[in-house]
């Protein structure tokens, strides 16, 4: 019986799955809404804490990636910017990237407006939103 | 009037302050002009006495007493700065930061926006544009102000 017992406990040992691994990969989009203005440029500071998650990757989502410091990967700030300056121009909600997290823990992500212009370089002030890639 | 003049009265008299009437009675009568003597007398008594103070020690008191003007140098100082920024912020002549397009004191996105903007329309644009310093101004340096504006300090 002493056998059996030991021999369960060492099978169960053996199959028993592991702890389920606290790291998450995730891509926040950017949205920046100007409302009916075209948004010529935009420049935005996206922070978090870098003990709950850390920056991997940037995306494009248009045909110009758009600018960011590698020195920035690895951590928890970034600076992000782009500017076109082709005639037709995206207004409204209008998605600028794309960026993928390594969370650890349960960041908060907060989005900053550095510059934002219209077309001619008039100064902008569009408001700023993070979705979790795949909502909406 | 009738009777004395009273301490008050004769007070006044000797300062040479009372009424036609109170000094014409404290002249003609023996008491009150007796009283307005002792009064004199009382008031030169309390009078200070006439003393002269050293020159140094007048110097010296003088200077304790004379205001500090230390500030003066860093009020000067400080007129001085404010009166550079005023001309800075009115003239526009702000110390050049290399890709500061708009000339807002700072180098973003839109000084690339700016420059590419420029360059396109096929203006001409300021030598001082070239800020990686390969000796024109073009794409490479509306790259470089963008790389810039991003970059993590």
């Amino acid at each position: 019986m002493m056998r059996l017992l030991l021999a369960l406990g060492l099978l169960s040992s053996v199959t028993a799955p592991e702890p389920q691994s606290t790291v998450r990969f995730v891509a926040l989009d950017v949205y920046a809404n100007t409302g009916a203005t075209p948004l010529a440029a935009w420049q935005i500071e996206l922070n978090c804490d870098p003990s709950q998650a850390k920056i991997v990757g940037v995306e494009g989502v248009s045909e110009k990636p758009p600018y960011y410091d590698p020195a920035a990967l690895q951590g928890g700030r970034i600076i992000l910017a782009n500017f076109s300056t082709e005639f037709a121009l995206p207004s409204g909600r209008v998605l600028v990237a794309r960026v993928h997290f390594q969370e650890t823990g349960s960041p908060v992500y907060t989005p900053t407006l550095m510059a934002a212009a219209a077309p001619g370089g008039g100064r902008l002030k569009p408001t700023i939103e993070l979705v979790r890639a795949g909502g909406k | 009037m009738d009777g004395h003049l009273d301490v008050l009265a004769i007070d006044a008299v000797r300062a040479g302050e009372g009424s036609p009437e109170e000094r014409d009675h404290a002249a003609r009568c023996a008491d009150c002009g007796a009283l307005l003597e002792g009064f004199r007398r009382l008031a030169a008594g309390l009078t200070p006495a006439r003393m002269d103070v050293p020159a140094t020690v007048k110097r010296n008191v003088m200077a304790l007493a004379r205001p500090r003007r230390a500030w003066r140098p860093l009020a000067a100082a400080a007129a001085l700065l404010i009166g550079m920024a005023g001309v800075w912020f009115a003239t526009g002549l702000r110390p050049a930061i290399p890709g500061d397009v708009d000339h807002n004191g700072r180098v973003d996105i839109i000084d690339a926006y700016a420059l590419a903007v420029q360059l396109r329309s096929g203006l001409k644009v300021d030598p001082a544009y070239d800020v990686n310093g390969d000796g024109k101004v073009d794409e490479r340096d509306v790259e470089e102000i963008a790389r810039r504006s991003v970059a993590i300090r």
